[in-house]
C-alpha cells in the first residue's frame, strides 16, 4: 500500500504489485514493480477501487497469441491436407 | 607439492559491496517506485504509474596457485564483475477530478506493432512453409 493522499474532499490510496526473484547460487536478482491499482476513498466515506490494466502488455500478448494460434492452425490444416 | 600455505587475495571488502547492492535491490521493491509524484492542476490532480524492472548479477572469486618448478613461485589473484539493468515504462495515468477518480491507460504504440509484426511474420512463415510443401 502507498501513501493515502488528499485529493479535493476525497482520498486516494495507491497499491502496486512486485515480484522478486534472487537466482539461487550466484548473485543476483530481478524485482518487477509494477502498479496495482487505486483505492479511492469518496467524500461520503465510501471506497471504490480502480484496478489499473496495463493495455500495452494485454495488447501484446493478445497479438502474440492470436500468431501462434493461427500459425499453428495454418500448419495443423494445410499440413494435414498436404499430407 | 609444497605444504606452503597461500595467501588469497582478500575480497571480503568486495562481498560486502555485493551484499549491500542486493539489500538495495531487493529494498526497491516498493509502492514509491511505482507512482510518481502527483501533479496538481487547478481542480485536477494526475498521479502517473509506472512499471520498473531491474536485474543486475554479480560475482567475485579469487584464486591461487604454486609452481614447484625450475621457476617455482607463488601466485595469486583475484577479481569480480556485475551488471544490471533498469527497464521503466508508463503503464497509466490516474486522474481525480472533483467528480471523480478514473484511470487512463497509457499505450505504447511502438511496443504493440512490434508484436503485430512478430505474430503476423509467425503466421506468414508458417503459410510459406505449408505452401512450398506443395
Amino acid at each position: 500500500m502507498g501513501q493515502t493522499m488528499k485529493v479535493g474532499e476525497g482520498e486516494i490510496t495507491p497499491y502496486s504489485r512486485s515480484t522478486t526473484v534472487l537466482f539461487p547460487g550466484v548473485s543476483g536478482g530481478l524485482v518487477w514493480n509494477r502498479p496495482g491499482g487505486v483505492i479511492v476513498k469518496q467524500s461520503d466515506g465510501s471506497e471504490i477501487e480502480l484496478r489499473i490494466r496495463d493495455a500495452t502488455r494485454i495488447a501484446q500478448i493478445t497479438l502474440l497469441t492470436i500468431g501462434l494460434v493461427g500459425g499453428l492452425t495454418a500448419w495443423l490444416f494445410l499440413g494435414r491436407r498436404n499430407s | 607439492m609444497a605444504d606452503k600455505e597461500i595467501d588469497l587475495p582478500d575480497i571480503d571488502h568486495a562481498h560486502t559491496i555485493v551484499q549491500e547492492t542486493m539489500s538495495n535491490l531487493i529494498d526497491s521493491a516498493d509502492v514509491t517506485k511505482v507512482y510518481g509524484r502527483p501533479i496538481k492542476q487547478g481542480d485536477v490532480t494526475v498521479v502517473p504509474a509506472s512499471e520498473n524492472l531491474t536485474f543486475m548479477g554479480f560475482g567475485v572469486g579469487a584464486g591461487g596457485g604454486e609452481s614447484t618448478g625450475e621457476n617455482s613461485g607463488v601466485g595469486t589473484g583475484g577479481g569480480g564483475g556485475g551488471g544490471g539493468r533498469t527497464l521503466s515504462r508508463p503503464v497509466a495515468i490516474i486522474i481525480v477530478t472533483p467528480e471523480g477518480a478514473y484511470v487512463e491507460p497509457v499505450m505504447d504504440p511502438t511496443k504493440v506493432a512490434m508484436a503485430a509484426i512478430t505474430a503476423a511474420g509467425f503466421m506468414f512463415g508458417m503459410m510459406l512453409r505449408m505452401v512450398r510443401r506443395r
